[in-house]
């Protein structure tokens, strides 16, 4: 069954997609180990959305430790901040498009450490690819 | 930190990527004096986005603008997940030019020197 993006059961289905991918295991051994590995996503309205809504992603050595929707970025401290739009982020949850080129482009703008990321990139498309392993539904559609 | 100037709008997101691993890196003493010595502009392309940020050393400031110079001293056209090998001191440039994981043009010698930038000091 699909669930909605974005929601909290969506962020349950993500978290157990990570869990469950021996790519993001193997890719993500040193992510978060020494360093805040945690993401903070600001989507921002359009495309269906109504208003800006923030998911946090918690994760460290290739495991997600939590996954939500929060009202406010000061409730949560995460290394990663991405931003972007509704519009921009549902093909990347579609498995249409790939989230790194999406960095690339400057689609999406990400603070954080990006020697991080440079030596985590696999980790990175590995944890962005889950998004295809279940369905999700979307607003405006 | 270092500081690397923006030359014109608002970078992409390789040029925000390569602006801030170079900031980090000039922070280490040695390289800095490696860069210092060091003039002319490398270009940096993303093979699957085409997306082209551009380098420029001029004897210890450095620059950096998005899209590609005509004329640049070095051009280097990779993949993500190869810059980001480069980047983070996996796969050395030259090897990576060798085995054809990269392109590049004009003075390698210089490329060599300046692809320093870009690689994670620990």
């Amino acid at each position: 069954m699909a669930v909605l993006y974005p929601s909290n059961e969506w962020c349950q289905e993500w978290k157990k997609a990570i869990n469950s991918n021996e790519a993001i295991e193997e890719t993500g051994k040193e992510w978060g180990v020494d360093f805040n590995g945690n993401w903070l996503f600001e989507i921002t309205p359009g495309g269906g959305l109504d208003k800006t809504t923030y998911l946090y992603l918690g994760a460290k050595a290739g495991k997600c430790t939590d996954s939500r929707l929060i009202e406010n970025p000061s409730e949560v401290d995460a290394g990663f901040f991405c931003t972007g739009s509704y519009e921009s982020f549902k093909p990347v949850v579609k498995g249409e498009k790939d989230f790194i080129e999406g960095v690339v482009r400057g689609v999406f703008k990400l603070k954080g450490d990006m020697s991080k990321i440079m030596l985590n990139a696999r980790f990175i498309r590995a944890v962005a690819n889950s998004l295809g392993a279940f369905e999700s539904e979307f607003l405006g559609e | 930190m270092s500081k690397v100037e923006i030359i014109g709008e608002e970078l992409n997101g390789l040029g925000m990527t390569l602006k801030q691993i170079i900031e980090k890196n000039l922070d280490v003493t040695d390289l800095k004096e490696k860069v210092g010595r060091l003039k002319g502009n490398l270009v940096v392309r993303e093979r699957q986005t085409g997306i082209s940020s551009t380098i420029i050393f001029d004897e210890g400031e450095v620059g950096i603008q998005n899209g590609a110079l005509e004329r640049p001293t070095a051009f280097i056209e990779a993949g993500f997940l190869e810059l980001a090998d480069i980047s983070s001191g996996r796969l050395e440039p030259i090897k990576a030019l060798l085995t054809g994981r990269i392109k590049a043009k004009g003075n390698l010698i210089k490329l060599l020197k300046m692809s320093q930038a870009l690689i994670s000091q620990g």
